[in-house]
């Protein structure tokens, strides 16, 4: 039987292989005006999204760097591939996609989620969607679900596009954000019609196979006046020793008694600059909810944002995130209360090991105006050994008295008393400390539909054999 | 408020925060200040002598020592010779700009409660840098009163060295006062030392207050509690920085911190940001906080039993300065509080305790 010393590290083994990449296929590293033009040229944008890019570009050349965060000084942006060209186009027979792309997929088990537990898939293998799916079932009640380049030269959807493309997200809002709007590619369009409740989720898995490249997909989903949508993302990447760029953008707009749970589990590589904006604007009565797992990249900026604009609307964020070996993760979310009788609730577990940096950072704001307004933050983190870090970082800017606020965090080790609790019930040592630590995770696991917690617990990898740090 | 080079940056947040929040430092603008002494000292097991010194780590950071080194500003220093201590120090500080620095030292073994109670012209500014040294198993209780005018701008800086098993204690009152910033910054670096702050306040019109604390655990089974509590009303407007740092090597440290924030009307703005930075994995931090409006079913409750809802919040307000209020034991430092928040035997507690 397999001993072990220690919890393990994420086990990235099943996403750590890669196949090679046709160079010619790769667009100039760096990003200039010619390479923007070149990236509009290939994708056939229409004229508006071009003159888009290059007012980003500008954008992204006059904003400065973050620099409240984690060093992204690794990150050089004249050595990474903005664009890979697309060994295939967009295909909705898996049988039609690639050998090697589809063998990628196979291997993550995407198709097979799709046959047992999906509404609709999307793939995205570098810089394109190479393959996107819906039931036809869900697609005869009215949902879309494709990819963003298709809707944006659909007329029943150009419109939609370009009333909604980053603005819940302008490119004046950071650095990244401008670069997204400057080289975005691939990503999904999902637009769900009034009252439809589709009970099973849809999912979208980003790629990224080549060395030293970026990948900035764009995802935009309406949800319609009293409809439901669970949507899965999902992420991952083979190790290098140059480094990635993850700088994608997720824009969701909730309508009147909606409902969107959108949940991600983020298996990036350790040599990934995770630079992803995801934000939601929330109607009236409507309602986001956020399900986070970070547990890969080198660095990660990470923190969802919910409007809540309409009367009424709520925002639920949970989260985990685990922090191993030369991984700086910084996590957590934004919620801003712009309406009466809003309400959020955020719960979040930091686990951190082997010299793992896991920092909580949060803003909560309630505007003026926003009376019976109500939030409530909980944040833990579990520190396994002492070569590691973890900070919380809470803010919250209160600007009506008729809210009701409240906040509350912890930050320790395994608790001896809770260890020889169960020792005195008849567990080993080691598997009392591994039971613990996999209980500290399950708020969020029990989020999860059964075959993602299963992956999630497998990204965990906490065996329950061994004694921990 | 714009960055201006005339401009100092004091109480950045040791681990800054996204930028739009505006929520990393305080600015304040450049001053000449001129020294300042204290208007009336009382000192009982104590000698004052005139060669104190600043550590480096205060809450308002360097660049408010370096301006003060700047303008000539001196430390006096008030050492305590017994194990019970105490001195009383009244600063009024007058128009104009004016700046005061002082360093309590308690040897080893002895203990000190020194009072500061600080009063203003209606308008002006003011620093007060106020270093606290405890030795080994020294204890050192400082009781801060700030009342200063509706014009006026008060710069309220501190520090702490902690050597083994040393106990510093620190209550503040913030009653009055057009712009308060203050920093405070607990170094724990002995064993088993222990840092206690108990801040509460009374803000109302458009006074600000502008608060920066950290505890910064080095010492094995060093131990910090936090608690702020406070009313704002009117247009009022606070922010609270609460750092709870526990270095590596800090092993056994516990920190705790706990904020209470009653908001009365529309029209206030409360920011708050409590981090805790760990880099020890055997420690204990956590940090709570409460902010919103009075409960309404204890309003509904008194004012079942008679009692108008002005007189409810003024008993609500004044239940958050109490917890800081039992902290202090010089009866003169309570009649002054008392006095000014209109308590009910504010004038006699001032006459009879005038001379203890």
């Amino acid at each position: 039987m397999k001993e072990k010393t220690q919890v393990e590290d994420i086990n990235t083994s099943l996403y750590d292989f890669r196949y090679e990449s046709d160079e010619a296929d790769m667009f100039e590293s760096g990003i200039t005006p010619q390479i923007i033009r070149e990236i509009s040229e290939e994708k056939g944008d229409p004229e508006w999204m071009t003159e888009f890019r290059l007012k980003c570009l500008d954008i992204y050349n006059k904003t400065q760097m973050p620099n409240w965060g984690p060093s992204i000084e690794g990150l050089n942006m004249n050595d990474i591939v903005t664009y890979i060209r697309p060994k295939t186009r967009m295909q909705t027979d898996w049988d039609e996609v690639p050998d090697d792309i589809k063998n990628t997929f196979e291997r993550l088990g995407i198709p097979q989620a799709e046959r047992e537990s999906l509404a609709g898939v999307g793939a995205q293998y570098d810089s394109e969607l190479v393959y996107h799916n819906v039931r036809k079932e869900v697609a005869e009640q009215g949902v879309v679900y494709t990819d963003l380049e298709s809707a944006m030269h659909d007329e029943r959807y150009a419109d939609m596009i370009r009333e909604h493309f980053m603005k819940l997200v302008p490119p004046t809002d950071h650095k990244f954000a401008a670069l997204h709007g400057a080289v975005w590619s691939g990503g999904s369009f999902v637009y769900v019609p009034k009252g439809v409740h589709l009970d099973i989720p849809l999912q979208s898995y980003f790629r990224l196979n080549a060395k030293g490249a970026g990948q900035f997909e764009h995802t935009l989903i309406i949800v319609d006046e009293g409809a439901y949508l669970h949507f899965i993302e999902g992420c991952s990447a083979p190790k290098y020793y140059v480094a990635s760029l993850h700088a994608g953008c997720v824009e969701l707009f909730i309508g009147k008694n909606a409902t969107l749970r959108y949940s991600t589990i983020e298996n990036w590589s350790k040599n990934m600059y995770n630079l992803n904006t995801k934000r939601a604007i929330v109607e009236e009565g409507a309602k986001v909810e956020w399900v986070s797992g970070s547990f890969g990249s080198h660095t990660s900026y990470l923190y969802p944002m919910s409007i809540l604009k309409g009367r009424g609307a709520r925002a639920e964020f949970t989260g985990i995130t685990f922090a191993g070996e030369g991984q700086e993760l910084d996590t957590g979310a934004k919620i801003v209360h712009a309406a009466p009788d809003t309400s959020s609730y955020m719960n979040t577990k930091s686990i951190s090991k082997s010299g793992g940096i896991s920092t909580f950072r949060s803003a909560v704001q309630v505007n003026a105006g926003a009376t019976g307004s109500k939030s409530s933050v909980s944040c833990e983190s579990l520190m396994l050994d002492s070569e590691s870090r973890s900070d919380t970082i809470p803010a919250m800017d209160i600007r009506t008295a008729d809210a009701d606020i409240g906040h509350e965090a912890k930050i320790g080790r395994i608790s001896d008393e809770a260890v020889f609790y169960l020792m005195s019930r008849g567990m080993t040592e080691e598997n009392a400390k591994a039971l613990i630590v996999s209980g500290f995770a399950d708020n969020v696991s029990k989020e999860l539909p059964l075959e993602y917690a299963v992956e999630m617990n497998n990204l965990i990898n906490l065996e329950m054999k061994g004694s921990i740090g | 408020m714009s960055e201006n080079n005339t401009n100092i940056k004091l109480n950045k947040l040791p681990a800054p925060t996204f930028r739009y929040l505006k929520m990393n430092y305080a600015e304040a603008q450049q001053a000449s200040y001129s020294d300042l002494t204290p208007k009336e000292a009382d000192f009982f097991g104590c000698s004052a002598v005139f060669d104190g010194v600043v550590g480096s780590a205060t809450g308002c950071g360097k660049e408010l020592s370096e301006l003060l080194d700047s303008c000539g500003i001196n430390p006096r220093k008030l050492v305590a010779e017994l194990d019970n201590a105490t001195a009383r120090c009244c600063y009024s500080f007058p128009k104009g700009d004016t700046a005061a620095r002082i360093e309590i030292e308690a040897p080893a073994g002895k203990g000190i409660t020194v009072t500061q109670l600080i009063d203003s012209q209606n308008s002006g500014r003011a620093a007060l840098q106020t270093f606290l040294n405890a030795e080994e198993g020294a204890r050192i209780h400082l009781i801060q009163v700030i009342d200063c005018g509706a014009g006026f701008q008060f710069i309220n800086d501190i520090g702490t060295a902690q050597q083994d098993r040393a106990s510093v204690e620190i209550t503040q009152i913030y009653l009055n006062g057009r712009e308060t910033i203050a920093g405070i910054f607990a170094g724990l670096s002995g064993c088993k030392s222990e840092f206690r702050n108990d801040i509460a306040y009374l803000l109302k019109g458009s006074e600000k207050l502008d608060i920066n604390l950290v505890a910064s655990h080095k010492g094995r089974k060093t131990q910090t509690e936090i608690n702020a509590r406070g009313v704002l009303s009117e247009d009022a407007q606070k922010i609270f920085r609460g750092t709870i740092d526990f270095l590596n090597g800090a092993s056994g440290a516990k920190g705790a911190e706990n904020e209470e924030v009653l908001m009365m009307n529309e029209g206030v703005v409360n920011k708050t940001v409590p981090l805790i930075l760990c880099a020890e994995e055997d420690v204990e931090g956590s940090h709570g906080a409460s902010i919103g409006k009075p409960d309404e079913n204890h309003v509904f409750y008194l004012m079942s039993r008679g009692l108008s809802r002005e007189e409810i919040y003024r008993i609500m307000a004044r239940a958050k300065l109490e917890a800081a209020m039992r902290r202090i034991d010089d009866s003169k430092a309570l009649a002054w509080i008392s006095k000014r928040i209109g308590g009910a035997d504010a004038d006699e507690q001032e006459y009879t305790d005038g001379e203890s």
